[in-house]
């Protein structure tokens, strides 16, 4: 007795530990959950990339913006330009040190105090609905110079800085600013996640939402394109360019696409965008200010002679190559006084001064430099690698132009790498920043012009920076968080300059949770871009070979998206950092090129530069971009196969998963030859085995089609396979290699189960989540088998194929009925109702309610109580006006709610008037949880009142199996339930099983899902034996050793079936035993979310298009379902006319008009309005009127009145829409005649 | 759907309904919370935000059909 008090004390204790409510006996294991990290790398990986490099590098890339302090409004300053010898004081500002904390909220404590900043978790934004994010700070940082106007200056006084906040950052869920970051499963379960949470998603407003990853044009690399559209630039242009996409070479993942564009004539002008304008400069003005150095130290320039050899590399026999090169010199003429490198800068620099934002102290010379810096060939930091890259583009320009080689395919993936997410928020970043600081120079340049003198007395104060700072960097409405926290949540890009991108919107999805599967998928989903969806060419949605082993050729959807969208293969991984290139035990790539070789572009310089002039023979040999020498095709060639072996070494001297590709040269209108090496973020790599040193090497989509790669053993060619694929199931993404054996399918079924898949619902339970589910699926079931690639559960049914009733016909399936009220297949669909309470409130008060004293409660009215004995006074009540709601005006959790009951209601002190909130849902529902959301504190509530309130009721609608849902095994063979078939009358085998569910064997001889018939043996094979098979595609083969067929049906044969696992069965009804070989065994069967609850559509009169005069379309809106030509053929086939005149006439837009019997007109026939009474009624009620209607048509009118005719006009039955037809026509001047007899 | 929830009136069955307030559950440290109308949405043990009603002890009436 003494014990039990204090038993149940301990059971209230563990209210604080985490609840093993969930039926497992063990948490995931450690390298499960590993696998289901790597689903997400891609983002989480380059969101860390931008906390720990990009965000760094991409604001101290941000040159310092400088101001003038000078009287701007005085008229003579104002001009535009630079006076050399002017002294200026100047001012110069930028950021530094920036830096994104972790997500914290701001709680005060039980006793009501301020207990301080506390960790937020990803749980509480998703059930409060708010945003998971960060403080985003920087120091803000300013400097007074004094420029002598020389280009010279000298600081005066010190760099001040104050620290700014720039608002909340929205943080990536297990990124390193992630709380869940590093949590084991049991952590993750007290932090009330899933034990396998993977994240990569943002928390947007309680929604998760996950950044598309794209495909972009390859950085770093130049691509020979040819586009019609090039020659709208001008007259002569042809439709012939090189274009890269450059990636700054610091690492800030911001990228610009310069491309060379040939001319008829046969010059070149190189073209860069600045603020979403292109801008063409001729080339040689380019070189010729690239030739000094980027420090002006080049003195004299690139002469004209030099730049001809360079072009022409001595390949004097090349007329087409020399005659353009001597062309380019000669049109370089026409540049009068722009000789020297600094001439051509100043040109430059004059022509962008305003573009710059520089002030008018800052040299021509000096924006120039700015210019380049900023727009051309951004991946090289080096003016002369510039230069020699824009040598390179020119030959590789004028090679495509002569048709030495041929297009680069942009959809190739060989062309393409993917923008991730962290790189992509990277860049925005950095331009919100840049665009930050315009705005605080724009307000400084402001102040100035308002009040200079005020200006120069505050200019000391460092309040005034602070107050500025946040004034114009509008740092007090979000700031740059905000701006995140906008694309997040709606998608869509503001940009300036338009960030290199190709398109504004639809750049993050909602990461649904349909199911699990899906979940994953839209990890690993790549777009091709939102420019392509509108594209009538279907060349981008081609299945090429190239993205072989990294992007899936089944996993695409169907219709819109079909090919756009594909997901990655499961073993193809992202590079969201770079591969490292120095550091421990790594050796300088170039040192090494060179030492094996490589004629370096700095030696044997007859021009007297200093560099050198590579062979036309040699092929050029690049890393990332950049020209390091050149090497003769057989030295490529023993280069990368050196460099291939370096790459796998136990420990490498060069990075892993470095590219290596060698394009050989020799293919006449084939890719440009050369060594292209790769180690840059960005890039996709997939694992291979490489066959002489038995190692895995990362390899990528450029240099795979040079490779030879045996799929499968018997492929190998020996001396010439050198790699062989790991698994040949690689080439396959996640979703797609669980399709049990898939490689015995029919391809197009493979397709139709991935569809399936994702359309499943709940693959597994969310049992811990208390996230705010706004619609969820759970599935109640049993537990079953790990299949290979990644440890999922599943659903096994016991399923026999036979024709059994009239309803297992092809594609319907009967259920067992005793089954289904054991609980089979049972489900709920779980919906969520957020409630803003201040709008409520709001609405209360404008409807009359008193705002101080209203709050969640039940309205109340006074009952009379009819007295016990008559005589008596009668007594009087309270009573709740909404019955099913409790005291705090909210329904007990666990009651049922019908269509109209309160969900909820707000009442004044007295309760005496009510303000409910209704269950719109024509469904009826339980009420599962009710939550109580103290907004006050959040950001995003918006609201700084303490009593800011959200409430959130999560309802539960039951979906059990109904007849007509959807139904589907993993091979695409779907079907519809047809019959609940009681037990009693289902066939029983010998040992006494009767089936869960019957499907027909019609379904399997179109379809040849020999797959299905497989994956059936093995799921009886492995539950008569206990045991787990695997059913991992292509583990098996057609003949040899390893037959699928055999193994499985040897194992049936030992525990006691036929050889094909079929056994005699029972009918049900009679107790005969039927004379059939039959199967029936467990199988895996997922329930789809197509559910006749959510589609029944039935409708008899309602609304209809006031044009046409028909029904409208559309279940919500109450519309009709077409009946279209396939189905009239059909009921005509019947002969069943009457039917078909009931449905396309009665049912739709029958209508009586007047047709001329005379002229065979619709439309002239009229009704006489003879008096007020008639005015304005229908023709069919003027009929009743017994009004004359007549024909106005000229000759009709003359004939009844000469030849005292009769009107000759006859009401007539007809659709509505032939009369509208009619009408179309007369408006096309075609007349419609009718025989009216 | 063979179920029916028919739940009574909303008084509790025992005590003045106005004074005692509803049970609630604190989303964090799950301790019990009752809150009457107007009381600040706040767990008084451990001060989270986010409360839960806990289930009803009253009858949910089931027709069994």
């Amino acid at each position: 007795m003494s014990k039990s008090p204090k038993k149940s004390k301990e059971v209230k204790d563990d209210i604080r530990q985490p609840v093993p409510s969930f039926r497992r006996s063990h948490l995931s294991k450690t390298e499960d959950i590993k696998k289901l990290h790597r689903l997400s790398a891609p983002h989480v990986e380059s969101f860390n990339y931008f906390l720990d490099v990009g965000l760094e590098k991409g604001v101290s890339d941000i040159l310092a913006f400088e101001l003038d302090i000078t009287d701007i409004s005085q008229a003579a300053n104002k001009g535009i330009g630079h006076v050399a010898g002017k002294p200026t004081d100047t001012v110069q500002f930028w950021l530094e040190n920036v830096k994104v904390g972790m997500p914290t909220k701001t709680q005060r404590g039980a006793s009501g105090g301020n207990s301080g900043a506390m960790k937020l978790l990803p749980r509480e934004c998703r059930e409060l609905g708010i945003m998971y994010a960060a403080p985003l700070t920087a120091d803000f940082c300013w400097q007074f110079v004094r420029r002598d106007g020389y280009g010279g200056e000298t600081p005066a006084g010190k760099v001040c800085r104050t620290p700014r906040n720039f608002g909340m950052m929205p943080i990536m869920v297990m990124s390193k600013a992630c709380h869940l970051r590093k949590k084991s499963p049991a952590e993750l379960i007290e932090c009330k996640e899933e034990q396998t949470e993977f994240g990569g998603y943002f928390i947007v407003s309680g929604i998760e939402r996950c950044v598309r990853l794209l495909q972009v044009p390859r950085a770093n690399h130049a691509t020979s394109i040819q586009r019609s559209n090039y020659k709208n630039r001008g007259n002569l242009y042809t439709d012939l360019g090189v274009a890269i996409r450059c990636q700054r070479h610091n690492g800030d993942m911001s990228t610009i696409t310069n491309t060379l564009h040939y001319l008829t004539t046969g010059g070149a002008t190189l073209k860069f965008t600045a603020r979403k304008q292109e801008f063409l400069l001729p080339v040689v003005l380019v070189i010729r200010a690239l030739s000094g150095g980027e420090k002006g130290e080049g003195g004299h320039g690139i002469t004209d002679e030099e730049l001809y050899k360079r072009i022409v590399q001595g390949d004097e026999s090349n007329t087409f190559v020399r005659a353009r090169a001597e062309l380019l010199l000669q049109e370089a003429r026409q540049f009068t006084g722009m000789q020297t490198p600094d001439e051509c800068l100043a040109f430059i620099g004059s022509r962008f001064r305003l573009m710059s934002g520089k002030a008018n102290s800052t040299s021509d010379v000096a924006i120039g430099h700015f210019i380049i810096n900023k727009y051309i060939l951004i991946h090289l930091p080096n003016y002369g690698d510039k230069l020699e890259y824009i040598q390179f583009m020119l030959r590789k320009l004028y090679s495509f132009a002569a048709g030495d080689c041929g297009v680069d395919n942009a959809d190739s993936l060989q062309n393409q790498e993917i923008l991730l997410p962290g790189h992509l928020l990277s860049t925005f970043v950095k331009e919100k920043f840049e665009e930050t600081l315009a705005n605080i120079r724009l307000g400084l340049m402001r102040e100035i012009r308002i009040d200079y003198t005020k200006f120069l007395t505050n200019m000391d104060d460092s309040k005034f920076w602070q107050r500025c700072c946040d004034r114009y960097g509008m740092l007090s409405s979000g700031g740059i968080g905000k701006k995140v926290q906008h694309f997040l949540s709606t998608g869509n890009i503001i940009s300036s300059t338009g960030l290199d991108l190709m398109q504004v919107s639809g750049y993050t999805i909602v990461a649904e949770k349909l199911n699990f599967l899906r979940f994953c998928a839209h990890f690993r989903s790549v777009h091709r871009g939102q420019f392509f969806m509108e594209m009538k060419t279907t060349a981008v949605r081609k299945l090429l070979p190239d993205q072989w082993g990294f992007l899936c050729p089944v996993h695409t959807p169907d219709g819109g998206p079909c090919g756009l969208l594909s997901h990655m293969a499961l073993k193809c991984q992202c590079m969201a950092y770079p591969a490292e290139t120095k550091g421990e035990g790594l050796q300088d790539l170039d040192e090494l090129l060179i030492s094996w070789g490589v004629v370096p572009n700095g030696s044997g310089g007859e021009s007297g530069d200093g560099r050198g002039i590579s062979s036309y023979t040699n092929l050029p040999v690049m890393v990332n971009g950049r020209v390091v020498g050149g090497a003769s095709a057989k030295l490529c060639k023993s280069i990368a196969s050196q460099l291939r072996s370096l790459k796998v070494q136990a420990k490498p001297i060069v990075p892993p998963t470095m590219e290596v590709a060698y394009i050989p040269p020799g293919m006449k209108g084939g890719p440009y030859p050369g060594l292209f090496l790769f180690t840059i973020g960005a890039r996709v790599v997939r694992p291979v085995l490489q066959r002489a040193s038995g190692r895995t090497e990362y390899i990528g989509p450029m240099e795979q089609p040079f490779m030879d790669i045996a799929c499968l053993p018997e492929d190998i060619r020996e001396g010439i396979t050198t790699h062989q694929e790991i698994d040949p199931a690689n080439m396959l993404s996640l979703i797609a290699s669980l399709t049990p054996f898939s490689d015995y399918n029919q391809s197009r079924e493979i397709c139709t189960n991935v569809r399936w898949e994702n359309k499943q619902w709940a693959h597994r339970v969310i049992l811990f989540r208390s996230e705010q589910i706004t619609r969820c699926t759970r599935f109640k079931r049993r537990r079953h088998l790990s299949s290979k690639p990644l440890s999922m559960e599943n659903i096994r049914w016991m399923m026999a194929v036979l024709s059994y009733t009239g309803f297992d016909m092809e594609d319907a399936m009967i259920l067992n009925k005793s089954s289904y009220e054991r609980g089979f297949g049972h489900a709920s669909v779980y919906k969520t109702v957020k409630v803003d309470l201040q709008d409520e409130i709001s609405n209360a008060v404008s409807r009359g309610a008193d705002k101080d004293d209203i709050k969640l409660g039940n309205k109340t009215k006074r009952v009379r109580v009819p007295p016990e004995n008559e005589g008596d006074l009668p007594t009087f009540k309270e009573e709740p006006v909404y019955p099913n709601l409790e005291q705090d005006g909210l329904p007990p959790v666990g009651s049922w709610v019908d269509e109209g009951h309160a969900l909820y209601c707000l009442a004044d002190g007295g309760m005496n008037k009510g303000f409910p909130g209704k269950h719109k849902e024509k469904e009826r529902a339980c009420v599962q949880t009710i939550r109580r959301l103290n907004m006050s504190g959040t950001s995003s509530s918006g609201r700084s009142s303490e009593s800011s309130e959200n409430l959130s009721v999560t309802l539960r609608f039951p979906r059990n199996p109904v007849i007509g849902d959807k139904f589907s095994s993993r091979h695409g063979q779907k079907g519809v339930l047809s019959i609940l078939w009681p037990q009693t009358d289902m066939p029983f085998s010998e040992s006494g099983i009767s089936p869960d569910i019957i499907i027909n064997p019609h379904a399997f001889p179109s379809r040849m899902t020999i797959g299905m018939l497989i994956e059936s043996m093995a799921g009886k094979s492995g539950a008569c034996h206990g045991m787990f098979q695997s059913a991992t595609p292509f583990s098996f083969h057609e003949s040899g050793d390893k037959i699928a067929v055999d193994y499985f049906g040897e194992q049936l044969q030992k525990a006691g079936y036929s050889y094909y696992g079929s056994e005699p069965l029972y009918s049900g009804v009679s107790g005969c035993l039927m004379q059939a070989d039959l199967y029936i065994g467990v199988v895996y069967y997922q329930r789809l979310r197509h559910m006749v609850s959510d589609k029944y559509q039935v409708r008899a009169t309602g609304t209809v298009n006031p044009l046409t005069r028909q029904p409208i379309k559309g279940r919500k809106k109450g519309g009709g379902i077409r009946l279209g030509e396939m189905e009239r053929d059909s009921l005509l086939s019947h002969g069943t006319a009457f039917l078909l005149h009931d449905r396309l006439l009665n049912c739709s837009d029958r209508h009586i008009a007047y047709a001329c019997r005379r002229c065979g007109d619709l439309l002239s026939p009229a009704t006489e309005r003879s008096s007020i009474l008639s005015a304005g009624q229908k023709a069919i009620d003027a009929t009743k009127h017994q009004l004359r209607v007549f024909c106005r048509n000229a000759k009709c009118c003359n004939a009844v009145r000469d030849e005292a005719n009769d009107d000759a006009v006859q009401p007539i039955i007809l659709p509505y829409v032939y009369r509208y037809l009619a009408n179309e026509l007369a408006a096309m001047n075609i007349k419609m005649k009718m025989n009216v007899t | 759907m063979n179920t029916t929830g028919a739940v009574g009136a909303g008084t509790t069955p025992s005590g003045n309904p106005l004074s005692r307030g509803v049970e609630y559950r604190c989303g964090d440290c799950g301790a019990k919370n009752l809150i009457k109308g107007g009381d600040p949405v706040r767990c008084r043990q451990c001060g989270f935000r986010i409360l839960y009603k806990t289930r009803t002890k009253r009858l949910i009436q089931f027709e069994a059909r």
